[in-house]
């Protein structure tokens, strides 16, 4: 058996997991940030950087005694080395690789979106492949093809803003606080998704992603409609997110003759999109994985299980790698 | 026998060396510009592989906690914490601008040490000399160029100024000509070599007790574009 201890510290949460041979999940604990963050209506990150220097060590320390693991039980430690913010970053690579020197193991340095993609395989280990894969966060907005575990195309990805960054955004300029994403989709529960008919971003033209003009649109809507019911505005902004991003990821599926869809990032915890997508795969006769939304959201399992898989096939990464804010998916050709 | 790994990366530098009762057992120093995060865990393995000191064996980490870059503070005192937690040792708290001043504790002059802040500051503090080191004279402050030239401008006798904050704002304090002197480049950058010569004298504390020490305000903007 191999435990790995794995560190993510790439945004606004400081999470530590110790996973075992890819699949069991030991423990799992995430110290969220939102409320540092919520006042000034986005994730800040110098903030973010020292309240990960701060709750690091004892996010590490309870996922250890959670699991029961002590150090010598113990044959890796990982962290995400990107993408994300690099002062946040440095925080958890830096202290992965003084764990890693401490206890003679070797260091895993891990994609955080791929740690996304592991995230599915995590709660469904059986899960059917080929899938195709729609990532959906605060930084990213993808389409994957998952051919066989490890093996990744990029599909398609967003030309501007990311789909959360849309949600918190909008949020931000309905007055509705941060983060965007949970707020709205609460909002919306009690909205009329049809009241207002917000454009749908790069509709019908393959597999990207834009959502820049949706955001200018539903400004523009609303300073022509200052009375206009909030709800309303927030039901039909986030049914105009889910329908291009469920079209295009059925549309993709079809193509590509997927066996399943599966969803992850953050706004995969969206219900109106989690609905959505199992209907529509359920009408195709595809499976859906739909994580949990604690596996949606950001967490250090998925970078344990991510680092087992790169530890088999690339073996342990070198002391001196860089977090890389920009680091990009080794995709498949 | 003691061993002491000491460690900083408050400026451009990366330097760790380590030390026992009787001395330097090893030390490393490397100009990191801004990859303290891809230097700092090689130079440690290196420095115990060298001097033969099993990394399990440390008794203590001292670390240069600042203030200076964010960036390097985040990589040092990250990886002192971790060291501190998965050893189970103590880890200790050095000051920047007094690992600074310490190195010309020779001098017989009061020293002022400048770091460098970026955007147009730096982070400085007076020290006097004091039997077998330096004591401050005063609490830690940032200041811009002008503001720290024309404090010590007021000095009642003769300076000497260290630092990579002295050294990028010479041509200011070039001004005071006769009053300070800037102490030469080998003294620019605060060195772990030094901070093992005062490891005895700090405190421990527990490495969940161990933050840098910014004295500057988070800068606030939104990294929309960052995420
Ligand atoms: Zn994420």
């Amino acid at each position: 058996m191999t435990a790995i201890l794995a560190i993510e510290t790439s945004c606004d949460e400081t999470a530590a997991a110790v996973v075992l041979d890819g699949r069991n999940i030991a423990s799992s604990v995430v110290s969220s940030q939102v409320d540092l963050h919520a006042r000034f209506g986005g994730v800040v990150p110098e903030v973010a950087g020292r309240a990960h220097i701060e709750l690091l060590t004892p996010v590490v320390a309870e996922a250890l005694e959670r699991a029961g693991t002590t150090p010598a039980g113990l044959d890796a430690v990982a962290a995400t080395l990107g993408p994300g913010l690099i002062g946040s970053l440095l925080v958890g690579v830096s202290a992965a690789k003084a764990y890693s020197l401490a206890w003679n193991v070797p260091f895993v340095g891990v994609n955080h979106m791929e740690g996304h993609l592991h995230a599915a395989f995590l709660e469904d280990p059986e899960m059917a492949l080929p899938a195709v894969v729609l990532l959906v966060s605060g930084g990213h907005t993808m389409i994957v093809h998952m051919g066989s575990e490890g093996h990744y195309r990029l599909i398609g990805a967003t030309i501007d803003d990311a789909a959360g960054e849309a949600f918190d955004k909008v949020a931000r300029f309905l007055g509705l606080g941060y983060p965007g994403g949970p707020v709205i989709d609460k909002l919306a529960t009690s909205g009329d998704p049809t009241a207002i008919a917000f454009p749908r971003g790069l509709r019908g033209q393959g597999y990207d992603f834009s959502f820049s003009g949706l955001k200018t649109s539903v400004v523009n809507y609303v300073r022509k409609n200052p009375d206009v019911d909030v709800a309303d505005v927030a039901a039909s902004f986030q049914a105009a997110v889910v329908d291009v991003l469920v079209e295009k990821a059925r549309a993709a599926a079809a193509d590509l003759d997927a066996k399943s869809i599966c969803i992850g990032g953050g706004v995969a915890a969206n219900s109106a999109l989690r609905s959505s997508i199992a209907a529509a795969a359920a009408a195709d006769g595809r499976a859906c994985f739909l994580p949990s939304r604690a596996m949606c959201t950001d967490n250090a399992a998925m970078v344990g299980a991510t680092a087992w898989y790169r530890l088999r096939t690339d073996g342990p990464t070198p002391l001196d790698a860089a977090a890389d804010p920009n680091l990009a998916i080794r995709f498949d050709l | 026998m003691t061993v002491t790994l000491s460690i900083s990366t408050s400026t451009s530098q990366v330097s760790v060396a380590l030390s026992n009762s009787d001395g330097l057992l090893a030390s490393f120093t490397a100009n990191a510009g801004r990859r303290h995060g891809e230097t700092l865990a090689p130079a440690i393995k290196a420095a115990c592989d060298i001097s033969g000191v099993g990394i399990a064996t440390l008794d203590k980490v001292a670390v240069d906690a600042g203030p200076g870059l964010f960036t390097g503070l985040r990589v040092g005192v990250a990886t002192a914490k971790a060291l501190g937690q998965a050893l189970d040792i103590p880890v200790a708290a050095a000051s920047s601008l007094e690992l600074l001043a310490f190195a010309c504790r020779h001098d017989t002059r009061p020293v002022a040490a400048i770091v460098d802040a970026r955007r147009g500051e730096v982070f400085w503090e007076i020290y006097q000399p004091a039997p077998g080191g330096v004591r401050s004279a005063g609490p830690p402050a940032v200041a811009t160029p002008q503001a720290l030239v024309e404090a010590l401008g007021s000095s009642s006798g003769p300076l000497l100024a260290v630092g990579d904050g002295a050294r990028r704002y010479a041509g200011a304090i070039s001004a005071l000509a006769g009053l300070v002197e800037i102490a030469p480049e080998a003294f620019d950058h605060p060195n772990a070599a030094v901070l093992a010569q005062l490891a005895e004298r700090l405190e421990t504390v527990s490495p969940g007790a161990l933050s840098p020490r910014y004295l500057r305000a988070p800068d606030v903007r939104i990294g929309w574009e960052t995420r």
